[in-house]
This record gives C-alpha cells, sequence and structure tokens, in this order.
C-alpha cells in the first residue's frame, strides 16, 4: 500500500516538477500553432462521438425496456457483444469497412450505383470517421447504464401522468426524461471522460489521417517518427488532459451526489410498465435488428473474414477461393507473437490478483476501520479511487518518470505495465470490493475472532470466501481489460515484454493486416474464453449452494 | 442469587470509551466498574445507546478502551497504563451476537467446528456433535446456515460459543431478533443451560422482562454511566436512582418537600406532597425542607374505604378516576387528584368506574422518596 501510495504521489507531482523548470513547454503548447487543431480535434472527437452513441444507447434503452418489443433479451445480449472486442479491433474492422478505396461498403457501393470514382463515397480517415468508430463503440456502455435507470424507474410516476390525462409522448417529454435528467446528465459527463482518454481509435484511424488528439499527441510526442522523444511537451500535454479529467470527474461526482435528490430506486419489486409499440413495431424492431447487424455482426465477421485471407481483399467469389486458416497456423511460427500471447497472459494474470488483494486491503480498512483509522481510511480511500480519473495514457507517461530513475530495476520488465495497469484499475476493484464488503456484516468475522482465529485465518476462511462472487467478478474485468489494454502497454514496453495488444498496433502500422486481424481473432477468443469460463464457475458455485 | 465467589471473573475497572463521532467526540463509557462472580448471569440493561453493547464488546476485546483496566481472571486483558491489551482472538471468551453471525457459506457442522483448532478429526467431531445433540441440533449438522430458523440459528451460534468451552460467555441481545412466543421460551432454555454449564456469562438486552427472568444480578446502565447494579428482586422493588426506577417497570413520581428527616425509624423519612403526606424510604441523606421527588408502582397502590384511613391520615389520598383500560389480567386505573395524575393496576374484577370517586393508600415501604 505504501508502495502504491509514494507511485500515487510522485505520478501526480512529477508533471508538476517539469512545470517549475520548464515552463517553456507550456509556452510552446499553447502557443504552437500545430496544437491548436489538437485541442479543436478533440473538442469535435468529444462532440461527435457523443452526439452519435449516446442518442443510439438511449433509443436503445427506452426501446428494449420500456416498449414491448419482440426479442427483447436477444436484442440486449446482442448489444453487449462488442464489449467483449478491443476497440483497437472495432477500430481495424471499421477501416475494413470504410476504407475509402477498398472498404467493403464503399466498394458495395460504388458498385450498386454505377459510381465511376476510385473512393468513397465514405471515408474513414477523418475526424468523422473517427467520431463514428467511438461513438458505436461508446452505445453498449451507455445502454448499460441507461437502461438500469430505465429499469429502476418507480412507473407509478408515469402512471400518475396518465392519470392526469396525458398521453405517452407527453408522459416522455415531460415526465420520464426529466426525471431521468441526472442520470443522463452523469452518463454524458462520464463518457466524455472516456472519449477524450480514448487512444486506440483516434490511434489507429488518425495515424493515417494525421490527426491528432490529445491522448494521440502525448505518444506521438515520445514516439517521435524522427528525432528525440519530447517528454516535456508530452508531460505538458498530459497535465492538460489530466486537469480536464479531473474536473470532469468533479462535476461527474457533483451530479451524481445530487442524483438522490431523485431516488427513483425504492427497493419495491416492480415490473416497469411498458409502452405498447402498436404500428411501430415493425420499425422499431427493424432498427434494433439493423443496428445489431450493423454495429455488432458486420465488423466481427469482417475481422474474421481478413483473418482467412493471405492477404487483404474485398469479399468476392474470387477471394472466396483463396480462404485458409494458413494465417492461424503460420502466426505461431513467429517467436514475438508467442512471446506476446504469454507475457499477455502473465500480465492479466499479474494485474488481476494484484488489483485483487489491494482492492481488499484498501475496502478492508476503508469500511472495517474507518472508525479507529479515520482520516487514514478516507486518505486512503480518496487515492485509491484518483485513477479513476487520470487516463491511461498519462499513466504509462507518468510511469516512465518514476520508473527510469526508480532504483529498483522495474524500467523496461513486464511488471511495470502490470504495475501501471494495477494502478489504473485498482479504483474499479477497489469501488466493487468495498460495495460487496459493506453488504458483509461485520459480526461474521469479530465471530471469527471471538472463536480464537487470528486475522490471517478471518480473511482466509470468512472474508474472502463470503466476498467470492464479488471477487471473481473483478479478477474478469480486470483480466479482460488488461489482456486488450493499448495504450499504457504501448508507453511502456520494449521488443522483451510485448503484448498482444501492442502486437497487434505494431502489426498495423507495418501494414501485416492478415496478421493482425488473426492475431485479433485470437485475442477476441481468449477474452470470451475467461468470461465463460468465469461465467461457469459462478453458475457451479450457486448451483452447489443451493 | 447464587452466592458470590471472592475472586471476580471478570473485573472491570473506570472504564471509559470515547467515539470521535462527525460533531466532536462522544463518551461513549464513563468510568464503568464492575465484577461477575464464578458462574454468574450479569446483565447489563438499558436503553439503546446506553454503551451496554460497548461495555460488551470491550470485555470481548473488539473495541479499544481509552482508559481503565479488564481483568480476567486476575490477568489484565487491557489496561490503559502500560498498554496491555490481549487481542479477541487470544482471550478464549465465547460471544453469540445479535446477528448470530452464522457464516453462510459453512455448514451447522463446520461453523461449530470453526473454533476448534488442533485436536484429531475424530476427536473434533464428537466434541461438536457433543454439542449439537446438547442443543437439539444433532440432525441438522449438514444444512447450510440460510437455511435455518431464526431458532435454530441462534442455538448454533450458542453451540459455536461455548464448543471450545471457554469460560466466559457474552451475549449480545440474543433474543431480540425471535418473535414474541419463541423469545420467552428460549429465555427458559437459555438460563437452564447457561446453568447446566455453570459459565460465567455476561448478557446485554433492552428488554427488562428478560433482564428481570434471567439475571443473577443486573447492572442498569444510561448514556455511559452504570447507574446501580443489584438483583433483579433489588432493583425492581427498592431502586436507588430514580433512573432505575424509571427504566424497570411503570411509575409515579410526585415532587414532594421533606417535612421530617426521621419519623419512626432511621431510614423513613416524611414528605410533603400535594396529594398528602407520605412516610416513604429514604434513598439519599435529607435535610429538611428539600425538594423531593416521590415515588411508587401503580401495583403498590391499594384502594381503601374513606372510614378507617390508616397510619394517622398517612400515606392515603383520593381522587376522581379519570379512565380505566382493561388489559385481561389487570386493569390500568387514572386517577386524578388536584393537579395530580396517578397511574394504579387494579384487580380487573374490582376495578372502579370512570367517574367514582375513590380513596387509596400505599404502603411506606412502598414509597421512596428521590432527590428532585
Amino acid at each position: 500500500m505504501l508502495l502504491y501510495a509514494s507511485v500515487k504521489s510522485t505520478e501526480d507531482k512529477l508533471p508538476f516538477e517539469s512545470t517549475v523548470t520548464t515552463l517553456s513547454n507550456y509556452v510552446a503548447v499553447l502557443t504552437s500553432p500545430a496544437t491548436l487543431p489538437i485541442f479543436l480535434n478533440t473538442f469535435i472527437f468529444a462532440v461527435g462521438s457523443l452526439a452519435i452513441g449516446l442518442p443510439l444507447a438511449i433509443l436503445l434503452a427506452w426501446l428494449l425496456e420500456r416498449t414491448a418489443i419482440p426479442a427483447r433479451a436477444w436484442f440486449a445480449n446482442l448489444i453487449l457483444v462488442p464489449m467483449t472486442i478491443p476497440s483497437l479491433l472495432s477500430a481495424i474492422a471499421w477501416i475494413q469497412l470504410l476504407d475509402p478505396s477498398n472498404g467493403l461498403i464503399n466498394v458495395v457501393l460504388r458498385g450498386a450505383f454505377g459510381m465511376s470514382a476510385d473512393t468513397g463515397p465514405f471515408d474513414i480517415y477523418t475526424l468523422y470517421g473517427m467520431c463514428f468508430v467511438q461513438g458505436l463503440r461508446l452505445v453498449p456502455s451507455a445502454y448499460l447504464m441507461i437502461a438500469a435507470s430505465f429499469h429502476a424507474m418507480d412507473p407509478s410516476l408515469e402512471e400518475q401522468s396518465a392519470m392526469a390525462g396525458r398521453n405517452i409522448a407527453q408522459t416522455t417529454m415531460r415526465v420520464t426524461l426529466p426525471i431521468m435528467r441526472p442520470a443522463l446528465l452523469a452518463a454524458l459527463v462520464y463518457f466524455i471522460i472516456v472519449v477524450i482518454e480514448s487512444f486506440d481509435i483516434p490511434g489507429l484511424l488518425g495515424f493515417t489521417a494525421r490527426i491528432r488528439v490529445l491522448s494521440t499527441a502525448i505518444y506521438w510526442a515520445t514516439h517521435s517518427e524522427v528525432g528525440l522523444p519530447d517528454y516535456g511537451l508530452a508531460s505538458a500535454l498530459g497535465v492538460i488532459i489530466l486537469g480536464a479529467a479531473l474536473l470532469l470527474m468533479w462535476g461527474y461526482q457533483r451530479l451524481t451526489r445530487h442524483q438522490e435528490r431523485f431516488a427513483t430506486v425504492t427497493g419495491k419489486g416492480y415490473r416497469p410498465r411498458q409502452v405498447a409499440l402498436r404500428g411501430w413495431t415493425a420499425p422499431a424492431t427493424a432498427f434494433c435488428a439493423l443496428y445489431a447487424i450493423f454495429a455488432v455482426l458486420l465488423p466481427f465477421l469482417m475481422l474474421l473474414w481478413t483473418s482467412v485471407q493471405p492477404f487483404y481483399a474485398t469479399p468476392s467469389v474470387e477471394s472466396l477461393a483463396r480462404v485458409s486458416f494458413e494465417g492461424y497456423a503460420n502466426i505461431w511460427r513467429d517467436g514475438s507473437v508467442v512471446r506476446s500471447i504469454w507475457n499477455t497472459t502473465l500480465i492479466a494474470l499479474a494485474t488481476s490478483l494484484a488489483t485483487i488483494a489491494l482492492a481488499l486491503l484498501v475496502s478492508w480498512f476503508v469500511v472495517r476501520h474507518r472508525r479507529s483509522t479515520g482520516i487514514w481510511a478516507n486518505y486512503l480511500s480518496t487515492v485509491s479511487f484518483l485513477p479513476q480519473c487520470v487516463p491511461s495514457i498519462v499513466i504509462g507517461l507518468a510511469f516512465i518518470f518514476v520508473y527510469v530513475r526508480f532504483p529498483i530495476p522495474l524500467y523496461g520488465t513486464l511488471w511495470i505495465i502490470a504495475l501501471a495497469m494495477t494502478t489504473r484499475y485498482l479504483a474499479y476493484g477497489s469501488r466493487a470490493t468495498t460495495s460487496a464488503l459493506m453488504q458483509v456484516h461485520g459480526e461474521l468475522e469479530e465471530a471469527s475472532q471471538m472463536a480464537g482465529a487470528p486475522w490471517t485465518r478471518t480473511i482466509r476462511r470468512i472474508t474472502v470466501p463470503l466476498l467470492a462472487p464479488a471477487l471473481i467478478n473483478v479478477f474478469l474485468w480486470v483480466a479482460v481489460h488488461a489482456m486488450q489494454e493499448l495504450s499504457m502497454a504501448l508507453m511502456l514496453y520494449n521488443p522483451d515484454t510485448v503484448v498482444v495488444s501492442t502486437m497487434i498496433w505494431s502489426m498495423w502500422q507495418n501494414g501485416r493486416t492478415a496478421d493482425a486481424a488473426v492475431l485479433g481473432v485470437v485475442l477476441i477468443l481468449l477474452s470470451a474464453m475467461l468470461l465463460l469460463g468465469g461465467h461457469l464457475i459462478s453458475r457451479l458455485r450457486r448451483d452447489a449452494s443451493s | 442469587m447464587r452466592l458470590r465467589e471472592a475472586k471476580p471473573v471478570i473485573a472491570v475497572k473506570n472504564l471509559v470509551k470515547i467515539f470521535a463521532g462527525a460533531r466532536g467526540q462522544v463518551r461513549a463509557l464513563n468510568n464503568i466498574s464492575f465484577e461477575v462472580g464464578r458462574g454468574e448471569l450479569f446483565t447489563l440493561l438499558g436503553p439503546s445507546g446506553c454503551g451496554k453493547t460497548t461495555t460488551l464488546r470491550c470485555i470481548a476485546g473488539l473495541e479499544q478502551p481509552a482508559a481503565g483496566e479488564i481483568l480476567i481472571n486476575d490477568r489484565a486483558v487491557y489496561r490503559a497504563v502500560d498498554g496491555t491489551f490481549v487481542a479477541p482472538e487470544q482471550r478464549q471468551i465465547g460471544m453469540v451476537f445479535q446477528s448470530y453471525a452464522i457464516w453462510p457459506h459453512m455448514t451447522v457442522f463446520q461453523n461449530v467446528a470453526y473454533p476448534l483448532t488442533g485436536g484429531s478429526r475424530n476427536d473434533v467431531g464428537k466434541r461438536v456433535s457433543g454439542i449439537l445433540e446438547r442443543l437439539s441440533l444433532g440432525n441438522l449438522s449438514d444444512r447450510l446456515a440460510p437455511n435455518l430458523s431464526g431458532g435454530q440459528q441462534q442455538r448454533v451460534a450458542l453451540a459455536r460459543a461455548l464448543v471450545a468451552q471457554p469460560e466466559i460467555l457474552l451475549l449480545d441481545e440474543p433474543l431480540s431478533n425471535l418473535d414474541a412466543k419463541l423469545r420467552e421460551q428460549m429465555r427458559f432454555e437459555l438460563k437452564a443451560l447457561q446453568e447446566s454449564f455453570a459459565i460465567t456469562t455476561v448478557y446485554v438486552t433492552h428488554d427488562q422482562e428478560e433482564a428481570l427472568a434471567l439475571s443473577d444480578r443486573i447492572g442498569l446502565m444510561h448514556e455511559g454511566d452504570l447507574i446501580e447494579v443489584g438483583s433483579p428482586a433489588d432493583l425492581y422493588l427498592r431502586p436507588a436512582h430514580k433512573i432505575t426506577a424509571e427504566f424497570l417497570g411503570t411509575s409515579n413520581f410526585i415532587p414532594a418537600q421533606v417535612e421530617s428527616a426521621g419519623v419512626t425509624s432511621s431510614d423513613e423519612l416524611l414528605v410533603q406532597s400535594p396529594i398528602g403526606r407520605f412516610v416513604a424510604l429514604r434513598s439519599a441523606e435529607w435535610q429538611e425542607g428539600q425538594a423531593a421527588l416521590l415515588f411508587f408502582r401503580p401495583e403498590n397502590v391499594e384502594f381503601i374505604s374513606e372510614k378507617d384511613p390508616p397510619h394517622n391520615g398517612n400515606n392515603a389520598a383520593s381522587g376522581i378516576v379519570e379512565r380505566v383500560t382493561f388489559l385481561g389480567n389487570s386493569a390500568d386505573v387514572v386517577i386524578r387528584s388536584g393537579e395530580t395524575t396517578l397511574r394504579v393496576r387494579a384487580h380487573p374484577a374490582r376495578a372502579p368506574v370512570s367517574g367514582e370517586e375513590v380513596s387509596f393508600y400505599v404502603g411506606p415501604n412502598s414509597c421512596i422518596a428521590f432527590p428532585a
């Protein structure tokens, strides 16, 4: 914990130290004509992604939660599927669908409308292309968040409006949406943070188009194609992005605090009222189906298609003949691929285990010892929640600074990547374990003490088994995220510590499209297997206990 | 009441506990001192928030006091002066929690076997089944905790507290989670069990009936102070403090003035109240003319005919019946006498009717004068 705290404080300080010694970085950042587009791009990217993602998510959540749409369980599950696909891979998939010259959709459209041009009509390598892909990326998690608040709303609030003689449209506009306003606002702020720190999509799409946003600008400042890495510039940008994220997080917390005023969850069991769609059933179903096909299935199928082709080609009779799984066989001959899979496994394991151990410790102090440790418990909870709003790319950057000069030679090892990820995911982990631990009555642990058990036995025999479901969830969440994480790994890796995500990134940069797709499918399969395994374990546990 | 041996098993001396609350510090325990003898059942009784559970948790070692001393068999488990603090797991105390704290991921057998470490499997099995038999839980040993009824959970918690044969048993409101009927039944079972194990027990409750029925001695607590300690009969019949009288049973309090500090015998005195002169037991040193509070219980009031007032007219008064509430085994009568309202417990068949004028008498031994 002490180690962690020291990491935290230096991490916070280091960018600021540089402000004292070299204020010129800020001058450079703020006056350079090259940086103005970066801010502008970041702004457009955030607004554009949200403008696409949130309305879609709200509409889908409303349709699936509050209307009598057919096959809702199917749609609800399908919407969540992209969460298992790393955003790096969905960017790759969309490039293959919307590349201006040989993207599948463009080729098909040109054929269908007899267009003569070689390119278009769509160009993914633009700011709008980035917004589109990022916007779709937001839908699953935004859907989860918004559907939950639709679900939790007391239907009697709406029924009251109906009794007052309002129709469905009036009720929705005048009661439902205003009640949900805090939840929607909170989601908005939260996803602004997500978009600003998003690296994979602007990194991949903006690389070709040379469109930089804040997060990718930091990366390119430290990984310049020409000349030395400019760490001063990078940290100046890092502080700016960190400041923006902190400000937004503060706003987010204010919003969610005031949400209590709109307490819509009463703990009563009820089924929300469902609106009959009548004549709108067919269009609504078609809309959901289109979304599922277009945004969920198509990118995944495209990735699969690319992975079974020796080189990239649009699907046709001719290229169908070339389908082979050689790519899957050949890839294992590449030593660095095997190493990257091994490294990824190690990092995922180390990160999730370390996160669980630290999260358990943090929440144990926060929940059980709040009274005796007072200020310390508060400090601890704040410090462990803070990385939630520190963008991954900034954590990566900070870790370079801290550990290059660190007495223990961690820099350049796998462990520094695992440590950076642990720092990042501890916020989620400790939040999950804290709420789980609060459900466990303190007397259960005290009873073990009274039975003569030392605290080690109490934790092992009582606390951990009681928290097992929450711990398994944290393990899976962290492991999957660590496997798919790109930006921190990219900042901290070297040829020895290459992981699957950085491997895909460099394959893509070097034009090895098919290999990147193969490795991508392998990564998706690994994540899916992990999730399925976790699901089975919790199923078995539930069966055993009943 | 059991005869107490010279050496107490538990001795609590000048215990102070301070909680750091949101609005500054709260003194949860204020110089608490008491002793519990071998095999005794000692109850800490008081309203919620009076510090009784905190005292129990200090004995268990689950709370760290701010000052004072706790001795178990003459050995300090906590002493503020030299910083002695024995961890709860090393105090060898059995405890039953208010929530029972049965571990839901273990069977009844595993729960009860938990305190037994070391010893062969066979030995552990024998001891666990022994105690389960004794608490009539033998047929439930493979059940998981969530599949037990409230009464069964309480027994499992007891079995777990007793299996390692501790010398001390701490019970934190063990009956409060049971429904009324079961609570009454378990009250007697608990007492019988405690006696057959002859285990020194500290019992915490806010239920006065429970405390009166179970305890050898009761310590009455109020806002962090231990008000007084005594046998159930002492505390109920002859409370030394107004707080005790108020908390246990129902009371009548009438403002009065001391007329004479010594009347018939040395521990009686004469007070003048708005409803008449009363001979009462004293609870402190008195000066003539001092303000006092005359106390007696509704059940000690007798109705009399006006013709033969006893005691030269002392301890008798009259008034008008304002309301009669029929309660089945008794009737609750409210009498107004001048400005004073009194509650009287009457036999249901001999209760007066509303509006009737009645005279009544309260024996000197049932009256106590408290400092106002």
